[in-house]
């Protein structure tokens, strides 16, 4: 069986996708929008991609297709989602439909969608980077959010609790729309200004099979994410919520997959609770991103990863995904400490030495240039640990966090 | 950690003694150079691979008709192409070193050529000790011109029980592409050429690479 997966070169996931295809026997084709330097022609371990050009990139795809048959399509990110449904749906491979793919990858169609389906999302509007701030800020229900309609990792986001702070989080968030990565989109010409929804906050990572979403986690974060900006910690699972309020989070979510119309693949999904119940805060049509998905264990054994479950689910290999492995597990993603360029990483050893920890990976390179949030959309890095609890997991990422000391140059 | 069993380090030409199934039975192509200045450089090959009348190539002409031409103004850098017979003189617009860029062209030059892989019959050796030796012709034809062009280098530093195993350098290094390259561009190409290889084991630290071609940075 070949599976057809498509990677952006700035992706964090190829490894463990690609390492998976491989222990699961899969005759595999990576795509990317740039060649690889050992591509020849006729191979079929390798495709180059416009994944900017929809209709490109399902010529060329279904132009490969046609002499080497595929059994299974996965993207990897918000952007190759999308792609890859197209592609699905033109070979008749499982997949989310394009346009859930599509819906889900636009804040604001997504929020559309699913206000008018009455699943809870924050109030919001799309405000075009024409408008004049001033009069917007003076028309709007403080604190309020700031947020692109299509950047990750929290890229953007701003919290404003007055209009001289909206004023000045929409210059902010103006000039990262101009910056080159993003100023070439139609949704660089809009954003959202939504409120802010106070409580706790939890990720959800389940799997739609045939319409029905399968729990696979449901992390913590035990960090409270109140702004300016909301820069993403430790994720932790199980959760330590009530019964009734991860009994809650994962209904509303079923109805957001639902309103949406996905029906195959993965989600990640973003929730807050209060005491008026869940709110639907973000669902990618995807799996969760960064090395994250190191955190997750599956099977009996645990020795089958999220990226397993993912591929064998494109592949319909899988009906009912396995449970998580019975220890708790968790994530710290290590925040840029300031801005600079890195000149080293020390304590590495230490961290991994530290109980429970069971990876310290340092994804950025020394002599890179590096920003903090609303900036910046990378991290220094992941930590995972596992153990009896979550409260002793989220322990130990803390203390190996603390057990890293970051040196930073100046720019 | 590798144990050094003194595998390593043999003499080029080391004498192949185990059974080998050459899909050709053309030798393998050499070519020599002779510099001429700093901007051109003559490539001759030990046989003709075009008509022995000069013809003069540029960017943006059309050579649909001489492969060569077409491989060898596809390395980035070349400008110009002069090919008469065995003899390639290929000009470069000084954005390059001869020396990243000889093996690229070589590389051109030996695909042009047609030249056939050295492939060992599937029934062929288990031997570790001839194994490397096949696999370091390879990384010197075919691989290490091929990642060159990303900055990149793969070194060979031993095979055991059939699992080649590498370390990845300069671009490679921390690439957030090097599992590709490695599994999809490296250990292909080598289960292909080389049946007997069972894999490829890569124990490069990437987390030290400085100037990888690829940095993560997206969800």
């Amino acid at each position: 069986m070949r599976l057809l997966l498509l990677i952006p070169t700035s992706s964090y996931r190829t490894e463990a996708f690609v390492e998976a295809a491989r222990r699961l026997g899969v005759d595999l084709t990576v795509a990317s929008e740039l060649d690889s330097t050992l591509a020849t022609a006729g191979d079929p371990g390798l495709l180059t991609l416009e994944f900017g050009d929809l209709a490109a990139a399902v010529e060329a795809a279904v132009r490969f297709a046609a002499t080497h048959p595929l059994h299974g399509v996965v993207g990897v990110d918000d952007g190759t989602v999308v792609v890859a449904a197209r592609i699905a749906d033109a070979l008749g491979l499982p997949h989310h439909s394009p346009d859930a793919a599509a819906a889900a990858g636009s804040k604001y169609r997504q929020r559309a969608i699913l206000g008018q389906a009455g699943v809870p999302v924050p109030d919001f509007r799309r405000i075009s980077i024409d408008d004049d701030p001033v009069a917007l800020a003076g028309s709007l229900a403080f604190p309020v959010v700031l947020k692109p309609l299509h950047l990750s990792a929290s890229r953007g986001v701003m919290r404003a609790d007055s209009a001289e702070e909206f004023t000045r989080a929409h210059a902010r968030l103006l000039a990262i729309l101009r910056e080159p990565d993003v100023r070439t989109t139609d949704d660089a010409k809009h954003f959202l200004v939504e409120s802010f929804v106070a409580g706790p906050e939890y990720a959800l990572e389940g799997l739609v099979v045939a319409g029905q979403l399968h729990q696979l986690a449901l992390f913590d974060k035990p960090d409270p994410l109140d702004g300016p900006f909301f820069e993403e910690t430790i994720y932790t699972t199980p959760s330590r919520a009530s019964a009734d309020v991860q009994k809650a989070l994962l209904e509303c979510a079923a109805r957001a997959v639902a309103a949406l119309g996905l029906t195959h693949g993965p989600v990640h999904v973003e929730l807050r609770h209060n005491d008026a119940g869940p709110w639907l805060v973000e669902l990618a049509a995807r799996s969760i991103g960064g090395r994250c998905a190191r955190a997750l264990r599956f099977g009996p054994s645990g020795d089958v990863s999220l990226e397993d479950i993912v591929i064998g689910a494109a592949l319909s290999r899988i009906d009912v995904p396995p449970q998580r492995e019975s220890e708790a597990s968790g994530v710290m993603m290590v925040p840029i400490p300031q801005p600079g360029w890195l000149s080293r990483v020390e304590g590495v050893e230490r961290a991994l030495a530290v109980p429970r920890v069971r990876s310290v990976e340092i994804t950025v390179h020394p002599g890179q240039s590096l920003r903090t949030l609303p900036e910046e959309s990378r991290y220094l890095g992941f930590i995972t640990a596992a153990g009896e609890s979550p409260d002793r997991v989220e322990a130990a990422l803390r203390a190996a966090h603390q057990e890293l000391r970051v040196v930073m140059g100046r720019d | 950690m590798i144990e050094d069993d003194g595998r390593r380090g043999r003499a080029v030409g080391r004498p192949r003694s185990f059974p080998i199934s050459l899909q050709s039975m053309q030798p393998t192509l050499t070519i020599t150079t002779e510099p001429l200045d700093d901007l051109r450089r003559k490539f001759v090959l030990d046989r003709e691979i075009a008509p022995r009348s000069a013809r003069k190539f540029r960017d943006g002409d059309d050579v649909a008709d001489v492969p060569v031409a077409a491989a060898v103004l596809a390395v980035p850098g070349v400008c110009e192409v002069v090919v008469a017979g065995g003899a390639v003189t290929v000009v470069q617009d000084g954005s390059c070193s001869w020396a990243g860029l000889e093996p690229q062209v070589r590389y051109a030059l030996e695909r042009a050529a047609a030249v056939p892989a050295v492939v060992a019959s599937t029934s062929a050796t288990d031997d570790d000790d001839e194994m490397y030796d096949v696999v370091q012709d390879l990384f010197r034809v075919e691989i290490n011109p091929a990642v060159a062009q990303h900055g990149g280098r793969v070194d060979l530093l031993d095979v055991q029980d059939g699992t080649v195993v590498v370390r990845m350098m300069g671009g490679c290094q921390g690439c957030g592409m090097a599992t590709v390259t490695l599994r999809q561009g490296i250990e292909a190409t080598l289960k292909r050429r080389l049946p007997a290889v069972k894999g490829v084991k890569d124990v490069t630290d990437h987390s030290s690479g400085a100037n990888p071609y690829f940095s993560a940075s997206t969800k």
